[in-house]
């Protein structure tokens, strides 16, 4: 087997990433942009994500290069109903503050990565299950903006789901 | 924004990630969520918020456009509605009454969404919900109105209607409970004291009841361990409606290849109270539910011939039906189904145009099962003719080319047996009654149940 094609990424910060070919179009982005206009050898900057991130965003790609792509109709997905389920070796991955899961959410955005999108914000969705308003506004250090009116409001706008 | 930097991390999302996000949420997570802060309930809260599509999409069927506005509120009804704890015990109440509504809409989505003869369509959502919602009420386990009254109420074609779309679940137990007795009248579902056979379509118009009686009946039989009826055999047989995971087929055209049971009672119960003591002669001796189980193999025949005068006279064909077909088969019993042996069908399909309790695709069929005395209805074709029949073939190539029509009922058969019946939407389950044709308008003449499915 001959080795692989690779692709130089470079983080905002300017750090080089050496990756196979196929670890790279994990991102639709990399992806469409390889296929539009061939791989040149010259690193592909990547303005948005710096070399941490850039990092994590790697690894990932690393342990997922194989699974089979996702299609842009999510047609797999829909078939059946979301879950939060979060597979055992994504929700170590996952186990990083708050700043570094947020910077994998936009970048996994911005690069188009939808499985890894949705891990995150899955991973996100998980720390707000089961919490009430205070308890979500502690984990995120959100403050409560609120009027009292505005609240009663929202509590009226509720009651579809309440009352059970 | 560097008042923001000082707060959360998450206000770097941006909305499409935030709703994103959101619609991961169960409904009271999402409202947690959306009481959190200003941001959050602006950007989930609204009807332009991607989250209610997502959340909609991702839990029903989407067969028609809804606008955001309507798909919000739909989706509220829908959660509100379908999560409260609804009874029948005692009546259709308010409450009950909306609760059916929305099921009715989701069995029509379903009919609509299964009609696409999509080969790589996924099994429908509604329906997966539908079974969900149905499990924590007693709907299927006690499926009549005012079962907790005196006297049990008239139930409404709505209610009725959604029952029967939902005959597959009412017989599996991971969905039901067996129902009880109270929750039929078996001389409704036996036409006891009949002399002359009820019909169960009337001018297009579908006995709703009367088949829901019947329904009822095979579900106490065919589940209840307290019944020692139909139970072991109905078990014993693989293809079975409670295995399905879609009771709804894409075409609405006639299933040839049926399974099913017909349960008769002998000798004729001389009151009431005796036929509800004894609903069965499958709870008797030799004559055990193994024979009442058969298979009907049917195959569209043109010749109008199939259904006589002398027939219609006794089970007529509708007046205004513009699609009726005809057809020719065989019937054979479960327990010698690998024998030849097999009794000939003929009779008549005609497709209900009219919905009933707001739901369409209902069909109606008629036919006889019959041996006939080839001293008198003499057969031409080599297959046929002079054979036994334990000699005759089973398949419908062998369809005997006989003296047909019949000149009299009595003399031509030695047995001949009709049969009315519905078929539900989704073409898969046909209910309905038998009876002796040979003793129609007697007070004794053999009349009961049958329960038919595609196999």
């Amino acid at each position: 087997m001959s080795s692989e094609e690779t692709i130089i990424l470079q983080s905002s910060d300017e750090v080089n990433f050496t990756v196979e070919r196929s670890v790279a179009e994990r991102s639709m982005l990399i992806k469409h942009l390889l296929e539009d206009l061939g791989n040149s050898g010259e690193p592909i900057p990547i303005p948005n994500v710096n070399e941490p991130v850039l990092n994590k965003v790697i690894e990932w790609s690393v342990h997922h290069k194989n699974d089979p792509p996702s299609t842009d109709d999510n047609d797999s997905e829909n078939n059946r109903r979301r879950t939060t389920d979060i597979d055992e070796w994504d929700q170590k991955f996952m186990q990083v503050d708050q700043e570094m899961l947020f910077e994998i959410i936009l970048a996994a955005n911005y690069l188009d990565i939808k499985p890894l999108l949705d891990v995150g914000c899955k991973t996100v969705a998980n720390m707000i299950k089961g919490k009430s308003p205070e308890e979500i506004r502690k984990t995120f250090n959100i403050q409560n903006d609120f009027t009292p009116e505005e609240e009663d409001q929202i509590r009226r706008e509720n009651e579809w789901a309440e009352d059970r | 924004m560097a008042t923001m930097a000082n707060q959360s991390q998450i206000f770097r999302l941006p909305t499409e990630l935030v709703q994103h996000i959101a619609s991961f949420l169960s409904d009271d997570d999402l409202c947690s969520f959306s009481r959190t802060c200003v941001s959050f309930a602006a950007q989930v809260l609204p009807s332009n918020s991607s989250v209610w599509r997502s959340k909609f999409e991702d839990q029903y069927d989407s067969v028609q456009h809804h606008a955001s506005e309507e798909l919000k509120i739909e989706y509220q009804t829908r959660s509100f509605v379908l999560s409260q704890a609804i009874s029948f015990r005692h009546g259709e109440t308010e409450q009950g009454y909306l609760w059916l509504e929305v099921l009715q809409t989701m069995i029509l989505e379903a009919l609509l969404y299964t009609g696409r003869e999509d080969p790589f369509q996924p099994s429908s959502k509604n329906l997966e919900r539908i079974a969900e919602t149905i499990q924590h009420t007693d709907f299927l386990s006690r499926p009549m109105t005012g079962y907790g009254d005196e006297t049990v109420s008239q139930p409404s074609r709505l209610f009725c209607a959604i029952q029967l779309c939902l005959t597959h679940l009412s017989f599996s137990t991971n969905y039901s409970r067996p129902c009880s007795r109270d929750d039929y009248n078996i001389e409704y579902v036996y036409s006891y004291a009949s002399l002359f056979h009820v019909p169960l379509v009337v001018q297009g118009k579908v006995d709703l009841k009367t088949l829901l009686h019947i329904r009822n009946f095979w579900q106490r039989h065919f589940t209840s361990s307290r019944e020692d009826t139909f139970l072991k055999s109905y078990q014993g047989i693989s293809e079975r409606p409670d295995t399905w995971t879609c009771p709804f087929e894409p075409r609405n055209t006639l299933k040839t290849f049926w399974l099913g049971y017909y349960s008769c009672i002998h000798p004729y119960p001389g009151t009431a109270k005796d036929l509800e003591i004894s609903q069965t002669c499958a709870d008797v001796g030799a004559h055990t539910a193994e024979l009442c189980a058969n298979s009907i193999s049917l195959e569209i025949d043109g010749n109008a011939q199939n259904w006589p005068q002398l027939l219609n006279e006794i089970i007529p064909t509708c007046a205004d039906c513009p699609t009726r077909h005809f057809f020719h088969g065989t019937q054979k019993f479960y327990s010698t189904i690998d024998s030849p042996a097999c009794y000939l069908v003929r009779g008549f399909f005609e497709p209900i145009g009219e919905p009933q309790g707001g739901i369409p695709g209902w069909a109606r069929i008629c036919f006889i099962t019959y041996d006939p005395n080839r001293d008198i209805l003499g057969a031409f074709s080599q297959e046929g003719d002079g054979q036994t029949i334990e000699q005759r073939g089973s398949t419908n190539s062998s369809f005997p080319d006989e003296d047909w029509p019949p000149s009299d009922l009595e003399w031509s058969f030695h047995y001949i047996h009709g049969f009315e019946g519905v078929i539900l939407p989704g073409g898969r389950i046909m209910l309905g009654q038998w009876l002796d044709i040979k003793e129609e308008g007697a007070l004794d003449c053999d009349r009961g149940p049958v329960i038919c499915w595609d196999a």
